[in-house]
């Protein structure tokens, strides 16, 4: 089964390695299909949205980024009848955003403008994807702009949260330098997800897909839902190893720590249960997190809890702390009571019932005014895109959600403290051994996480 | 196909309600200034329907730029009327957002909530000009918070300390317009705290600005209600404005440092309005002047060459009319910080050779339009606005008002500004290498 699975994989990413007539050394990176179009809500807020996604298969993380620096290269770095100043001018005076971003499965393109001027956006875009002409020096800044920050240097959890996100979503290992650029074309979309409402845009972007090319070789292959739930397995583990990841600096008066954990949920209100106890432990100023670690002991500025969710089902369970170095141990041990006691049902309803109408307006908010938030919640339910009117199961487990049920089953809603992975950047003592029992990995100055996340799951398998 | 998951929901009834509510996101933004506003600075009253939900920005003209002997007073002085507001109005946990941040200026603390709130709201902001009370050894520990947090914002945001030691030297001290914050970080206290509660949190030196879907009158009497009372006083000294670097100054300084994530460069730059006392009526020269010259810096510095990573400016226009222009550049690997000195030293001196066109002032103008346009759109942005001048003590300007100034400001005017903001003037640049 295993040979068949990577004779399957290797045929559907055909799509992505095919290479196109007018620039011969450009990579085309397009569908082999027609593309779907969506279309949701129009936005509240006068601004006009689409969002062109491509596949992006099983890559790694250098490809990933290497894609996206190449397509902020064809949005910024002009084409043949306009320079990159043209390009920023046009964008900066009729008020178009741009934004590139990645999921698991998909590099995306999202452009927004106000509603009055969009068709001509479209005919902009149109421009910058039929002839981009920006240079090899360009690409490589493209590149630089868009790498990770290292956690070491900046001990900001926001980044480490892209760090982890970024080796949860791509494959192990180094790309294949000829995968890395420097030209790319970025030709048929898989999918176009379009927040407009006006029909005049409708035939404006069905013209644009229209002239997008699209790879010589045209196979589609549809399998079934089990083979590709299968497939979808064993290309996308996610996990994180348990352990410890130790950047010590000596020099250092703080020290920042983080538990992390990769967490599988069965379906829905699995995860929106989760969601809001995480949210109970830290994730505002009446959270158990503020309220004991900073306005308690004292010991922090920024305690806090994140809850991002990756891909469906699929989310980033982590608590972090910046904390006076000598001091680390014993906030350590103060979050994991704090998470116990959560774990073990310790929650008033009052706010949790709070927080769930916070989750109800926050989720309307999104949906209305982040044309980005809007189309990930709609790729993950539907990564190959949809057909007719649907309703995504996250809504009826937002609305449905019972903060009484959720604490009377919280230890199911939340995984075991033992189960998350520890990162320590900083000075103060060292982690004890027990510490270390489950892994341990010292992280090398101006490092990625990486080095130690593949190093602690490969001894932990 | 249409994805369309809403209508059948009852959830979505309410959304309903809110849909016909946000159909003109861009409605004008007009302001209100407060009559009975006891010895207020300011109060203003900014009715806007598009979004349901009602903001109160308490502004203390006071901030990092006042500090006394030791640096970081204002901050410290920010969390303890924060903390001892909250405890003073709320009698249960908090459900309203509250941002409290003490910028250069000024130190601005925004409470919202929903526009049923607005009494508690602004009863939250008024409490901020009492006396810090708060539990035994809470003020005092609150020092180390502080200082977590200055170390935190240290390490997260290194381009604040790169920016600070290029004011030094701007201004050959460490306190007013530059601050040693992370080494005056000992000696912070709570009686400089208290002292500069007492000495800046002072009706004469607060402006409170109203904004959100809100009835004009019912809004104002509740302001006049809450702040009513308060009495006229002199409002502090402020001996920064009187800082001003010798004319004649071109510092250049080497570092090493692992701080960064790559070579940079760093770059202030102080001009004097000798002519004028206020900046309030060259706002609009200022806004439109820093647009075009921004734009041909970006020109010569990213999209003419793609050594230069990255190209942040930011102008700093003081209600004294003092100007003062910060430059940071980061460098692709290979690109010497010797030769990117010399090359941003020549754009600079350059950068008006080519007379400014009607053109550009007319391109400018419609980025600035647009922009504002945008920002109508969004709470946030709203409130950005309101603060920005209002942060000086001028009246605020919301969107609309903006669109306004900025069409109303002639081209000739742009063209005086832009020439005297890039005459020579005081420099200091630090070329920060970047080691492991």
């Amino acid at each position: 089964m295993h040979a068949l699975l990577r004779a399957l994989t290797a045929v559907l990413l055909l799509s992505l390695g095919a290479f196109s007539a007018p620039q011969a050394r450009a990579e085309l990176i397009a569908a082999n299909h027609k593309t779907d179009t969506v279309y949701l809500h129009p936005l509240r807020n006068g601004l006009s949205a689409l969002t062109l996604v491509w596949p992006l298969g099983q890559v790694t993380e250098d490809r990933a980024l290497a894609l996206q620096a190449g397509l902020r290269s064809v949005l910024f770095g002009g084409t043949a009848s306009r320079s990159p100043q043209d390009v920023v001018e046009y964008i900066r005076v009729k008020g178009i955003r741009q934004s590139v971003s990645t999921t698991r499965r998909h590099l995306l393109l999202t452009i927004t403008a106000p509603k009055e001027v969009f068709p001509e956006t479209l005919v902009h875009l149109e421009n910058l994807l039929m002839e981009p002409t920006y240079t090899s020096g360009w690409y490589q800044r493209e590149r630089e702009t868009v790498r990770y920050a290292h956690a070491t240097l900046s001990r900001n959890p926001d980044d480490v949260r892209a760090e982890l996100q970024g080796y949860l979503s791509h494959q192990a290992g180094e790309a294949d330098p000829a995968e890395l650029g420097p030209t790319f074309r970025f030709g048929r979309p898989s999918q176009a997800i379009l927040r407009s409402g006006d029909p005049v845009v409708e035939q404006r972007l069905a013209k644009l897909l229209s002239k997008l090319s699209q790879p010589a070789i045209s196979v589609r292959i549809t399998l079934p839902k089990w083979l590709e739930s299968r497939l979808d397995r064993k290309r996308f583990p996610f996990e994180l190893p348990t352990g410890t990841i130790h950047f010590q600096d000596p020099t250092s008066s703080e020290m920042l720590i983080i538990l992390a954990r990769a967490e599988v949920f069965e379906d829905e209100p699995q995860m929106v249960g989760a969601n809001l106890l995480m949210n109970h432990i830290g994730a505002s100023a009446n959270s158990d997190m503020f309220r004991i670690l900073r306005q308690e002991m004292r010991a922090s500025y920024d305690p806090r809890s994140y809850f991002d969710i990756v891909d469906k089902n699929r989310a980033v369970l982590l608590l972090s702390a910046t904390v006076k170095a000598d001091n680390w141990p014993r906030i350590y041990d103060e979050i994991g009571e704090i998470y116990q006691s959560t774990h073990s049902g310790n929650v008033p309803t009052s706010i949790l019932t709070l927080l769930h109408q916070d989750a109800q307006k926050l989720f309307i908010e999104r949906f209305f005014h982040n044309p980005i938030w809007s189309v990930n919640q709609l790729l993950r339910e539907f990564p190959n895109g949809v057909k007719g009117n649907v309703v995504l199961p996250i809504i009826d487990a937002i609305d449905d959600a019972s903060p009484r049920d959720i604490i009377a089953n919280a230890d199911s809603h939340l995984p075991p403290l033992d189960d998350y992975l520890l990162i320590l950047i900083g000075g103060g003592p060292d982690p004890t051994a027990e510490l270390r029992a489950n892994g341990y990995c010292t992280l090398p100055p101006n490092t990625p996480l990486k080095h130690c996340l593949t190093q602690l799951a490969t001894v932990a398998n | 196909m249409r994805f369309t998951s809403f209508p059948f929901r009852p959830a979505y009834l309410v959304l309903a309600g809110l849909l016909s509510i946000s159909s003109a996101p861009t409605s004008a933004q007009d302001i209100f200034s407060v009559e009975d506003k006891g010895g207020l600075h300011g109060a203003y009253i900014v009715p806007i329907e598009d979004f349901n939900r009602v903001d109160v920005q308490l502004i203390v003209l006071s901030g990092a730029y006042d500090d006394p002997d030791p640096s970081g007073t204002a901050h410290l002085t920010e969390h303890l009327a924060a903390f001892s507001a909250d405890a003073a109005v709320l009698d249960r946990a908090r459900e309203r957002d509250l941002n409290a941040a003490t910028y250069d200026a000024a130190t601005i603390y925004t409470n919202s909530g929903a526009p049923e709130d607005l009494e508690t709201v602004l009863r939250l902001s008024r409490a901020v000009l009492d006396t810090p009370v708060l539990p035994e050894g809470f003020a005092e520990s609150e020092i180390g918070i502080v200082e977590r947090e200055t170390f935190l914002r240290e390490r997260q945001y290194p381009a604040r300390w790169l920016k600070r030691l290029a004011l030094k030297d701007l201004y050959g001290t460490p306190r007013g317009r530059a601050s040693s914050t992370v080494a005056d970080l000992p000696n912070l206290n709570l009686d400089a705290a208290y002292h500069f509660h007492a000495k800046h949190y002072v009706p004469s030196n607060v402006t409170v600005i109203v904004s959100g879907k809100i009835d004009q009158m019912e809004a104002a009497n509740l302001v006049s209600q809450i702040f009513g009372d308060t009495q006229a006083t002199p409002p502090p000294a402020k001996p920064w404005l009187d800082q001003k670097p010798d004319p004649n100054l071109n510092s250049v300084k080497y570092i090493e440092t692992n701080r960064l994530p790559r070579d940079t460069l760093q770059f202030a730059k102080f001009i004097d309005f000798k002519d004028q006392d206020s900046s309030f009526d060259l706002q609009g020269a200022f806004f439109l002047s820093a647009e075009i010259l921004n734009t041909r810096i970006q020109n010569a510095l990213h999209f003419d060459d793609v050594r230069f990573l990255d190209v942040e400016v930011d102008w700093y226009f003081a209600k004294n009319a003092d100007l003062e222009m910060s430059l940071r550049v980061e460098l692709m690997p290979g690109f010497e910080l010797g030769e990117a000195r010399r090359r941003l030293r020549s754009t600079l001196l350059l950068l008006l050779r080519d007379p400014i066109s009607a053109e550009e002032i007319k391109r400018a103008r419609q980025k600035d339009v647009v922009s504002a346009q945008n920002a109508s759109r969004d709470p946030a942005d709203i409130r950005w606005f309101l603060k920005n001048l209002a942060a000086d003590g001028f009246p605020p300007f919301s969107p609309t008002l903006y669109i306004d100034m900025i069409n109303a400001t002639t081209d000739q005017e742009v063209l005086d500004f832009a020439i005297k903001a890039m005459r020579p003037s005081a420099t200091a640049t630090i070329l920060a290498k970047k080691v492991d």
